[in-house]
């Protein structure tokens, strides 16, 4: 199959490559810093900690218990009950958007900052208040 | 020599390859940290049945394949993700094959980046979240670099392949 037709490639390969560095670009320039973590299992919010607050969170998922740590603002997933333990392979989040994602326990841990939570919370009239 | 046996044998071995590919390459996942980022060796199968044998066969082979290895060794979940990802990066690939504008290893490389965006749109329903900003970016990129990788690879086995003289080898 050897064409001698490389416009179509370098056009097409260049035109994904051009949207991918859109791609960062965009995210770049909403880059936020969060101000709190939203945990979610099976899509429900059940709890939101501030990044401010250091220490370790357990969190209760379908399959197990994962346990989240918050050190400098920063979170990661510390230990998790799944085999693959991708989640504590996804390193630490502080940005608003970033995520780390438990699917064997369907846990989402998404950084926020306030105005994504102002959006949320018209919506979200269920939220977890205090637990553990 | 009778071409139904012939097509029943082909199909089974490439669908045997993808699955042990498939096999293979879920062994090693402590290569990649993120989830959902892989070289997608079974791709080699596909593209080789696109090119080789047509749509329909690369199509059916691909669907088999995430279904035996998903009923396999796979969860419910994982089942949808390759789903997905599979049957959308095959369609993609094929419709930028018949166009006839692209070498094989942009076909691929299409093709391994749609496969991880079909992923990211199933996650993003499973899981009932947007929040994908940077996984996007990550797995945009290696899903360019391993669908180019896998798409150079198969060109140069199709090279060896189509000098081979084995009977109702697809050429």
């Amino acid at each position: 199959m050897k064409r001698q037709t490389v416009r179509g490639d370098v056009f097409l390969i260049g035109l994904l490559i051009l949207a991918g560095l859109l791609i960062g670009l965009v995210l770049l320039l909403t880059k936020n810093d969060g101000t709190y973590v939203e945990i979610r299992v099976t899509g429900a919010e059940t709890r939101r900690i501030p990044l401010s607050e250091s220490g370790s969170y357990e969190i209760e998922g379908v399959n197990g218990t994962n346990v989240l740590v918050i050190e400098n603002g920063r979170a990661h997933m510390e230990e998790a009950s799944c085999p693959d333990g991708v989640c504590m392979g996804m390193g630490e989040i502080d940005t608003s958007g970033q995520s780390i994602i438990c699917l064997p326990n369907e846990i989402v841990v998404v950084v926020m900052d306030a105005s994504s939570g102002e959006e949320e919370s018209d919506i979200d009239a269920v939220t977890g208040g205090k637990q553990s | 020599m009778n071409s139904r046996t012939q097509k029943t044998a082909v199909y089974g071995m490439l669908i045997a390859l993808a699955m042990i590919l498939s096999y293979v390459e879920a062994q090693v996942p402590a290569f990649f940290a993120v989830p959902g980022m892989k070289l997608g060796l079974t791709n080699i199968v596909v593209l080789y049945a696109l090119y080789r044998i047509g749509f329909k066969s690369a199509f059916f082979i691909n669907l088999l394949r995430i279904l035996l290895v998903g009923i396999l060794f796979g969860t419910g979940m994982s089942l949808a993700f390759s789903l997905a990802g599979g049957l959308l990066s095959t369609m993609v690939m094929m419709l930028l094959k018949k166009t006839g504008r692209f070498q094989m290893f942009t076909v691929s490389l299409a093709g391994g980046i749609t496969h991880n965006i079909g992923q990211i749109l199933v996650a993003m329903l499973l899981l009932q979240t947007t929040a994908i900003g940077w996984y996007l970016l990550i797995l945009w990129f290696s899903g360019l670099g391993s669908g180019l990788v896998i798409g150079l690879i198969c060109g140069e086995l199709m090279k060896h392949l189509d000098k081979t003289k084995i009977e109702g080898m697809p050429r």
